[in-house]
């Protein structure tokens, strides 16, 4: 996980658009080839249109072997929750997904997308699916007919037609509330599972903090659009002057943070930040990825991809100290105008959060924890 | 008020549009984003699905001459209910489609709004008590000269409200602004707090329409408030 070695200017092939504010006709229209994608699929006219396409064929038209021939054999997943490998697992748990939620829609609310080396190319693709629980899901049970909407960030690292990394962010806990279930008590049941059994599987956990604590952050290029948030995010999360911070978005930004966080303003903004960061002490943070694309209208649009660690010791939204080192990880849409941040719409998986609160994913148990 | 003639004009297209979205049904010239979000009668929705089905449940009907102020990526309209109450309807428009719409104006019964985490904040950094949040930087198809009345317009959606607020830490944010000749349009987040302790706040939507003259000064404004949204229940995990 190094951040953007970008080879290519950040506005490059201006005629591969974003999905925000085009109709699903016009998405699903076949194209001529926008721009080279050597290795690719004919299907496909350009970056933004093969992670859009590929997702609509693969969940909305039920093709799900095609995974087979998008994502490399031995493709790694990250989430919050742990790692998975393998395009089998790929294919099961899409399967899975849709043997539970057949109607799920997979909006795709914007790709955000590099080309990091010739041919290797990034996307962070925000996606907010709407289904319903028609079947049986391991987590949430049998069919009650419970609609979610949770908004996920899927950032990949793509070759040759194929997904050979996926780092995958969903809001979780949204979601769980969704499914009426109360989200510290899915999270308890995860934890107490995670606490069985060889330990050794959450190291994945530690070497992802270890990482950010030793993490020297790289920066784009003078002039790229990620600097802006990128320095803005430092000054709240690293130097922790959160006014100077707020002094570079608008004062009307929209915010949209995981777990129902939906405000307007500075000083909201300023609340999700500090809400995070005042629980955890000896906090670390690192940005991993960034790209950034036009939008319609002559807004920018900017994909931060971070991870954040540090000891969960004072109280707050997450409930009472817990002493264990808690694991953060996420991705950041900004949009944009006239070069300031007028939205940001922030991804993390806060259900995999309460789950390291409450003991799980190999966190520490100190004297006196809750399990 | 634009009356819009030139057949060139997309306006008319977009206002059937958008008049074809509020009463639940899909149009044909115009098709909706993929992405509409709709922030309307206390629901937010995400989705052209589920706007329409919001709007197949609860039509709104616009009438046959509402006040309308277009910019080519926004469109503004104010109306008169049936019931005689104003009601504001405010939509982003991207390449000639709906992209996201608010609607100031009634709250229906079965409004629900998802619970959320609680956050605190501080909606008037360094004791600045401006009642008016925002920045005429971003908002850059709105003509200079009308930042002063856009702020106005703010401070008299708070004044209109008739509920006891807190008139010290209520505040108004400049959602989206645009100028077309001498009237401008601008939408607003209003965040209400009541007078009572403790203290609960709530949200409503407001769109005003003014006009000014050369030198500024208002010479008309229609303005929509829409009624309290529900309350998020707080999630304390």
């Amino acid at each position: 996980m190094t951040a953007a070695l970008t080879s290519a200017p950040w506005n490059q092939h201006p005629q591969v658009r974003s999905p925000a504010g085009r109709t699903i006709d016009e998405l699903l229209a076949q194209r001529s080839r926008q721009q080279p994608l050597d290795g690719f699929d004919a299907v496909y006219s350009d970056f933004v249109d093969y992670i859009v396409r590929c997702t609509h064929r693969i969940w909305e038209e039920k093709d799900i072997g095609l995974c087979r021939t998008h994502y490399a054999d031995d493709v790694v997943m990250h989430t919050l929750a742990g790692p998975s490998r393998g395009c089998e697992a790929v294919v099961q748990g899409t399967l899975g997904a849709l043997a539970a939620y057949a109607d799920r829609q997979v909006v795709a609310e914007d790709v955000i997308w590099s080309e990091d080396a010739p041919g290797l190319f990034y996307s962070s693709h925000r996606i907010t699916s709407r289904s319903t629980l028609e079947g049986s899901d391991a987590l949430y049970g049998a069919a009650n007919g419970a609609a979610q909407m949770a908004t996920t960030v899927a950032d990949c690292l793509v070759r040759d037609n194929r997904i050979v990394e996926e780092w995958l962010y969903r809001d979780n806990a949204r979601a769980a509330l969704q499914m009426q279930h109360a989200p510290r008590a899915v999270a308890l049941a995860q934890a107490q599972a995670d606490c069985m059994g060889d330990n050794t599987r959450h190291a994945w956990r530690q070497q992802w903090m270890d990482r950010v604590r030793s993490a020297v952050q790289a920066w784009p290029e003078t002039g790229h659009p990620a600097e802006g948030p990128m320095r803005v995010l430092h000054a709240a999360w690293v130097d922790d002057l959160y006014g100077q911070a707020a002094a570079a978005v608008s004062p009307s930004i929209e915010v949209r943070w995981p777990t129902g966080r939906t405000g307007w303003g500075r000083g909201y903004w300023i609340g999700c930040l500090m809400q995070m960061r005042a629980q955890l002490h000896d906090f670390h943070f690192t940005v991993e990825h960034w790209a950034a694309r036009p939008l319609p209208n002559d807004e920018v649009a900017v994909a931060l991809r971070w991870a954040a660690c540090g000891v969960h010791a004072s109280p707050g939204a997450w409930g009472p100290a817990s002493g264990r080192e808690i694991l953060v990880a996420g991705s950041s849409h900004y949009v944009l105008r006239q070069g300031r941040i007028v939205r940001d719409q922030t991804v993390f998986d806060e259900l995999a959060v309460l789950r390291q609160v409450l003991g799980g994913l190999g966190a520490d148990v100190p004297a006196g924890g809750e399990r | 008020m634009n009356t819009v003639t030139d057949p060139s004009d997309p306006t008319p297209r977009l206002l059937a549009e958008l008049a074809a979205l509020l009463r639940g049904m899909p149009g044909s010239a115009a098709p909706l984003a993929n992405t509409l979000r709709v922030q309307a009668l206390g629901h937010e929705t995400f989705g052209r699905t589920d706007a329409l089905d919001l709007f197949a449940r609860h039509p709104m009907a616009l009438s046959a001459t509402p006040h309308v102020l277009a910019a080519p990526d926004a469109l503004a309209v104010l109306d008169v209910a049936p019931d005689g109450r104003t009601v504001g309807v405010f939509a982003d428009v991207v390449d000639g489609v709906l992209a996201r719409v608010w609607v100031a104006g009634p709250v229906v019964a079965d409004a629900v709004t998802e619970p959320a985490v609680p956050v605190a904040s501080d909606d008037f950094l360094s004791q600045d008590r401006t009642v008016c949040a925002g920045d005429a930087q971003d908002h850059p198809r709105l003509a200079a000269l009308a930042w002063p009345q856009v702020q106005a317009s703010a401070a008299e959606a708070l004044h209109t409200l008739r509920v006891p607020v807190a008139a010290s830490s209520s505040q108004a944010v400049v959602v989206r602004a645009f100028s077309s000749g001498a009237a401008f349009a601008a939408l607003y987040s209003l965040r209400v707090q009541s007078a009572s302790v403790p203290r609960q706040a709530h949200r409503r939507w407001a769109l005003a329409v003014c006009r000014i003259g050369a030198d500024g000064a208002l010479l008309h404004r229609l303005l929509a408030v829409s009624e309290p949204w529900p309350v998020p229940a707080p999630v304390f995990f």
